[in-house]
């Protein structure tokens, strides 16, 4: 900006567009006379200096430092989810397809065949079992299978979507 | 030579998981939502928990957002809610006495000399200072119109509220800071009697 602000400036400059005002408060915080004409319509426009503040470029790195952080972890706990999943589901299969064997039930295909690829739930039923669910969410993940005269119990991490 | 990206490629390319282009957007973004969060909450590390999780909420988000709507008033408002409940949430621990309590006369001391180069930091002390007596969303419109420049009906867009109920949480902020100003800061306001060299130039 050259020279000062102009009075209809200093009268209008609630009303002035975003550019035009980032414009006069940049001037008035280095223009102690712009600043007292300015400051005497409206004592609170001294705040608007701070508009004109610079953080430290410490403190901003310290937030993309920590937030890039932040990002990565909860990625890579998306990440390790199916492979915990996937786990789990595997043994609970062999788990199922044991007890499958030792209700005699041979006449059917294997639990494992079966259930290779469905959900755990689907197993459970196709060895002529029971599930339930029997924890709350956002506590540990319980189920208990019951197969013929055989029970089990299973417990999960809270996170694992079954 | 390329140019660098404009900010709906840097969206688009964030929004599909393009780290570079979402940090590129931190980049240019951070210190506004940092300022308006610390402005609102008074406290460094208040508002870079605030703007990590901001910017945290936009990276999950980004897929979700509406590029019909700038992306600025997104910004703001996810700031000024985060800000406001980190505030509350001060409030709740006592924090607030902390900056009422007995060192308000030290800071009423430090207020700039008008004839002396401008001290922003002097300025700062006493914004925050005066700003704890303002209920979070009067400090929040406050701090959005006169620190951030933003007018009456972005800040209506970013709270979600009428812009009449922005200008009225404004005039109300407005006369509590002023009385403060008055009261403990009476060096904020120079004595204009004394001046005159650069009126009606410009």
């Amino acid at each position: 900006m050259s020279g000062h602000l102009s009075q209809p400036t200093v009268e209008r400059f609630d009303g002035l567009d975003r550019g035009a005002r980032a414009e006069a408060v940049a001037h008035v915080a280095e223009c102690a006379d712009c600043r007292a004409r300015l400051l005497a319509a409206e004592p609170t426009r001294a705040f608007a200096l701070l508009g004109t503040l610079p953080i430290s470029p410490a403190r901003l790195d310290r937030l993309s430092a920590a937030l890039a952080r932040e990002i990565d972890r909860s990625s890579g706990r998306a990440a390790a989810r199916p492979l915990r999943r996937a786990a789990s589901i595997a043994a609970s299969v062999a788990l199922a397809a044991g007890l499958a064997g030792l209700t005699g039930d041979r006449g059917s295909p294997s639990v494992a065949e079966r259930a290779g690829l469905g959900e755990l739930g689907t197993s459970a039923e196709a060895a002529y079992g029971r599930v339930d669910l029997l924890s709350s969410p956002g506590e540990a993940q319980v189920l208990d299978l019951r197969v013929g005269g055989t029970q089990v119990v299973m417990i999960f991490d809270k996170d694992l979507e079954l | 030579m390329s140019h660098p990206p404009d900010e709906p490629e840097l969206v688009r390319a964030a929004a599909a998981g393009d780290r570079r282009a979402f940090d590129e957007l931190v980049r240019r973004k951070r210190e506004r939502v940092v300022r308006a969060a610390y402005q609102i909450t008074g406290h460094w590390e208040d508002a870079l928990d605030v703007a990590q999780g901001v910017f945290l909420k936009v990276w999950q988000g980004l897929g979700r957002y509406d590029s019909r709507h700038a992306l600025d008033t997104w910004l703001y408002r996810i700031t000024v809610n985060a800000a406001i409940d980190s505030l509350r949430a001060r409030g709740a621990r006592g924090g607030l006495q902390v900056v009422l309590g007995p060192d308000a006369d030290e800071v009423a001391g430090a207020a700039p000399e008008p004839e002396a180069e401008l001290d922003r930091q002097a300025v700062e002390r006493a914004f925050l200072h005066l700003a704890a007596g303002l209920a979070p969303r009067q400090r929040a419109v406050f701090v959005l119109r006169e620190i951030e420049g933003l007018d009456a009906e972005e800040i209506a867009e970013v709270l979600g509220i009428a812009a009449s109920t922005v200008r009225n949480h404004l005039m109300q902020a407005r006369r509590i800071l002023r009385e403060g100003i008055e009261r403990h800061y009476p060096g904020l306001v120079p004595d204009r009697s004394r001046r005159g060299p650069g009126e009606g130039r410009g």
